[in-house]
């Protein structure tokens, strides 16, 4: 996959931050999203969110409430915490309450002007393709308009809502939407971030609003609820990530040495016959010449995987 | 116990690990030294040997373990070629030492036997003629 170094095509030279939200109360799951297992990855949430943001952005920082600072899961992130002045005198909290205090505070450090990159780490689905979709069209925005500069949030629409609402937590904002969120907080009281962006939208035209690219759009689905958790867990089952390796005759077949592949099955039969699909292994060797071996250790091809192993197809040795 | 993997002359690299094979302990009886060579074959160029170097050890390891222990011999090293390798080079080294030379041989055989069966090591012949296949 490509990653993007932004100094080299972010054509305004704005630096790119990141900013994962995790302080959620999370009071339908019981337990802080962060630090909830990714339902398809060996890492929690909030672990998978921050790496995927750190291929993109200059530096990551996590929003949380600073009671949440000294959690283990937490302490060794850089954290921004909640700012008392955008929660309204301790009113209000919420996601609108990171992504202003974020803000003011990255500008303090960085003083030019920047776009803060924003993901909630309850929606396990966004991957790098997602990401770079929707930096891609939030560059060319800003080169397009770059007198008017029209566009200060660039944000996917949401298919899973009923009218197609902005989703603002998986979105860019730049700084200078601060004052504008900020003046709809303050004066409007309004917090619902996806109200606001709406009102940004309509009223000011500030919003650049993308439709999730085809093969993405489940993406945005987030996971609120321990049955939906469980739901998506059990997909593990369909669901695993391996690295295969290649030698020999195979080496020759994939014209590469190793890769990662994500797969639908349970065993190495259902893996082989992926492979063999998509690579017709089966033209130049029969499968029953074949041996297998997972992390260096022969197997059958009735063994279990559970994602992350390392798995090697042996044609006929000849050592010796 | 040692497993190795080279991709240059075996016998150069020999002269390098010498200082390391014990040579002094007073047990030892007996030490049998097998060396696997590419042979001169009319057609045959050069042999590649490509390995996968992780597996080749836990697998090395797991037949050296159990020489030692089925055979009580004292020490085992097993060294393999890999990359090109030309007619009359080794491909393997193995030197086994034990109290006598009945258990020395023995577990010599034992070894090359499992790495003929277990090495995850492939072959491919290299033609005078400018042709190459996989030995399957």
């Amino acid at each position: 996959m490509m990653r993007m170094n932004n100094n080299n095509n972010n054509n305004n030279n704005n630096k790119i931050f990141g900013l994962v939200l995790v302080g959620g109360k999370s009071e339908r799951m019981g337990t802080d999203k962060g630090q909830l297992k990714h339902p398809h990855q060996d890492q929690h949430q909030l672990g998978y969110s921050y790496d995927l943001l750190s291929n993109f952005c200059d530096k990551v920082f996590v929003s949380c409430r600073e009671d949440q600072k000294e959690l283990p899961y937490l302490k060794d992130y850089p954290q921004i915490h909640d700012q008392h002045e955008f929660t309204l005198e301790g009113k209000i909290r919420g996601p609108i309450v990171g992504i202003l205090s974020s803000l003011n505070k990255i500008k303090i450090e960085v003083k030019d002007d920047f776009s803060l990159l924003v993901l909630a780490c309850d929606m396990p689905y966004v991957d790098e393709k997602v990401l770079q979709y929707l930096i891609q069209s939030h560059q060319q925005q800003q080169q397009q308009q770059q007198e008017s500069k029209n566009f200060l949030v660039s944000c996917f629409i949401n298919p899973d809502t009923d009218k197609a609402w902005p989703e603002p937590l998986c979105a860019i904002y730049d700084y200078s939407a601060k004052k504008y969120l900020q003046e709809i907080l303050f004066e409007r009281e309004i917090k619902c971030p996806r109200k606001m962006l709406s009102i940004l939208l309509e009223e000011k035209k500030l919003v650049n609003m993308i439709k999730l690219p085809a093969s993405s759009e489940k993406a945005l689905l987030n996971i609120n609820t321990k049955e939906d958790y469980e739901k998506h867990r059990e997909l593990r089952d369909m669901n695993i990530t391996v690295k295969v390796k290649y030698y020999a005759i195979l080496g020759e077949k994939t014209g590469i040495s190793e890769e990662n592949i994500f797969f639908k099955g349970k065993n190495l039969h259902h893996l082989y016959n992926f492979l063999d699909q998509k690579y017709q292994f089966s033209n130049v060797i029969s499968k029953d010449k074949l041996r297998v071996a997972v992390n260096s250790r022969y197997v059958d091809f009735d063994y279990i995987l559970e994602g992350a192993e390392t798995v090697m197809f042996i044609p006929p040795i000849a050592g010796g | 116990m040692k497993i190795i993997t080279v991709e240059e002359d075996i016998i150069n690299f020999l002269s390098q690990i010498e200082n390391t094979i014990e040579n002094t302990i007073d047990e030892v009886g007996g030490v049998v030294i097998f060396e696997g060579r590419v042979r001169r074959d009319l057609d045959v160029h050069s042999i590649e040997y490509q390995g996968d170097k992780e597996m080749i050890f836990v697998q090395g390891e797991m037949i050296l373990k159990e020489a030692i222990e089925k055979f009580q011999i004292i020490d085992a090293i097993l060294i393999h070629r890999l990359g090109y390798v030309k007619v009359g080079e080794l491909s393997i080294w193995i030197r086994c030492s034990a109290k006598h030379r009945k258990e020395a041989y023995a577990s010599s055989q034992f070894i090359i036997d499992n790495v003929k069966k277990l090495l995850p090591i492939w072959k491919k012949e290299h033609l005078q003629n400018g042709e190459s296949h996989w030995i399957m």
